[in-house]
């Protein structure tokens, strides 16, 4: 080993350990509220018999991570993926039988998206969501294969095929879904997914998801700094949007209605809030165009 | 450096059944991770971080290919993912600069911190470009093979080796260029 790598591995040595009450905290904080299949990360973890609940309402640290990572957990639905993932909510957790009513009526019906034929799925779409006449916002992002940081580096979602518009999953199998069809995007889900994956064209308004997506991930949607997107999906033909909020999540709701209405017009949005500590809360703000 | 194959890769594919089994990952590799984010995001938002990395990393073992990665490759790709979250804006990723080059040398009471007697090796590191650091962390710090480092930066193995060709050449000659300067320092005194 050289001198270089010796130094650099003694940097590495240097940095201190967790200690054994950071450590709790990492385990108290890794749940995972989205994870539907199998008991919450925190209690796997759990050195004690505290509940998820019990330890995400221990303190207001805890609660504000317990958001995060339901975010995450939303958003990252095939996390081996180095790259953007959109999961294509058909339900939400926990939603209210309100809610699931008021979205049947909607769309007619709410359908996975998993579900939808190439055919079925081009015949139910809004017509664009290119149309938005985002006057206020700066423009939707670039594709993903053209995102850059200040240094000149690439963030890893920028080796993903930019026709690449979202993913679901229906037991083992996956359905990738594109903007167009593109043999490099299909060739490296192949390489991820294996012969389980099937492909299908992405409605319009899937394919703004990634834009939406990227724009509020980037900071640019109208309140950055005390809003959190829970979960962004499709379902029939409605985009349903759900944020994280503790203290305004009113006027957070209407903020973001406010912006997916004036940002795609023509399709229709439902935005609900709020998540508290990984569930659904009673007396949700829901807000539908 | 070897690739790790085999506990990991054991206790993930068990995990599907038993999701108590991820417990063990967590237990052998969070402490590794936790460095890898401490050193690329600051003491601050490491704790947090983590904690993400491993919620990710639950949430998504179904999804995980024990044919192309191994889970700690896998572990500090999702860790690279999460940070390079975290500092998207602008005003956060100016804070990180400060908060690692602070972290590494003070405490938050001002004292002397962990790595204050490696300010030149940090120094070194800090100065290289963050596609070279990344792989210098993760080749030289975190001990992982060019295959494994590759699958943890998205990037082509040929990609890794020469960035860690070009950062130990760079490294070796800033090092070279101080130790003049003491000499010449020292002569002249």
């Amino acid at each position: 080993m050289s001198d270089i790598e010796t130094r650099v591995r003694d940097l590495f040595e240097a940095i201190p350990p967790l200690s054994e009450d950071a450590l709790r905290t990492v385990r108290s904080h890794s749940v995972s509220p989205g994870d539907a299949e199998g008991p919450r990360l925190a209690l796997v973890l759990s050195t004690d018999s505290r509940s998820f609940a019990d330890a995400a309402q221990s303190s207001r640290r805890s609660l504000v991570t317990a958001h995060r990572l339901a975010v995450v957990a939303a958003l990252a639905a095939l996390l081996a993926l180095p790259a953007v993932v959109i999961p294509l909510t058909a339900h939400q957790p926990g939603r209210s039988a309100a809610k699931s009513k008021k979205m049947a009526n909607h769309t007619g019906a709410s359908s996975p998206v998993s579900g939808t034929s190439k055919t079925a799925a081009a015949s139910s779409l809004p017509s664009s969501c290119e149309t938005g006449t985002d006057t206020t916002q700066p423009p939707p992002p670039p594709p993903s294969g053209q995102e850059g940081f200040e240094d000149g580096s690439q963030t890893l979602e920028s080796d993903f095929p930019s026709d690449f518009a979202g993913v679901s999953q229906a037991g083992g199998a996956f359905t990738v879904y594109e903007t167009v069809t593109d043999s490099t995007l299909e060739s490296y889900a192949r390489s991820i997914f294996g012969a389980a994956v099937t492909f299908s064209q992405a409605p319009q308004s899937l394919a703004c998801l990634q834009a939406v997506y990227t724009k509020i991930w980037q900071g640019s949607h109208p309140s950055q700094d005390g809003l959190q997107l829970g979960s962004i999906g499709y379902s029939g033909d409605v985009l349903d949007v759900t944020i994280l909020e503790t203290a305004t999540c009113d006027s957070d709701v209407a903020k973001l209605q406010a912006y997916f209405v004036q940002a795609f017009p023509t399709v229709p949005i439902t935005v609900t809030g709020c998540i508290i500590a990984g569930a659904l809360q009673p007396g949700i703000v829901t807000a539908t165009t | 450096v070897q690739s790790d194959r085999g506990p990991d890769e054991a206790d993930l594919r068990a995990s599907l059944e038993e999701a108590e089994r991820f417990a063990a990952i967590f237990e052998r590799r969070v402490r590794e991770i936790h460095r890898y984010v401490w050193l690329k995001a600051g003491a601050a938002a490491a704790e947090d971080l983590t904690a993400e990395v491993f919620a990710r990393a639950f949430a998504g073992r179904r999804s995980f290919d024990p044919e192309s990665a191994s889970v700690r490759a896998w572990l500090y790709g999702i860790a690279n993912v999460v940070v390079r979250h975290h500092f998207r804006s602008d005003s956060r990723r100016r804070a990180r600069e400060e908060a690692v080059a602070q972290a590494l040398t003070e405490h938050d009471d001002g004292t002397a911190g962990p790595l204050s007697n490696m300010s030149e090796t940090r120094e070194l590191v800090e100065g290289l470009s963050s596609k070279l650091r990344d792989v210098v962390l993760l080749v030289a710090g975190a001990e992982l093979s060019y295959a494994d480092a590759a699958t943890a930066l998205g990037v082509p193995v040929g990609t890794v080796r020469s960035r860690y060709s070009r950062a130990r050449k760079q490294l070796q000659r800033e090092l070279r260029h101080r130790t003049q300067d003491d000499t010449s320092q020292g002569a002249s005194a």
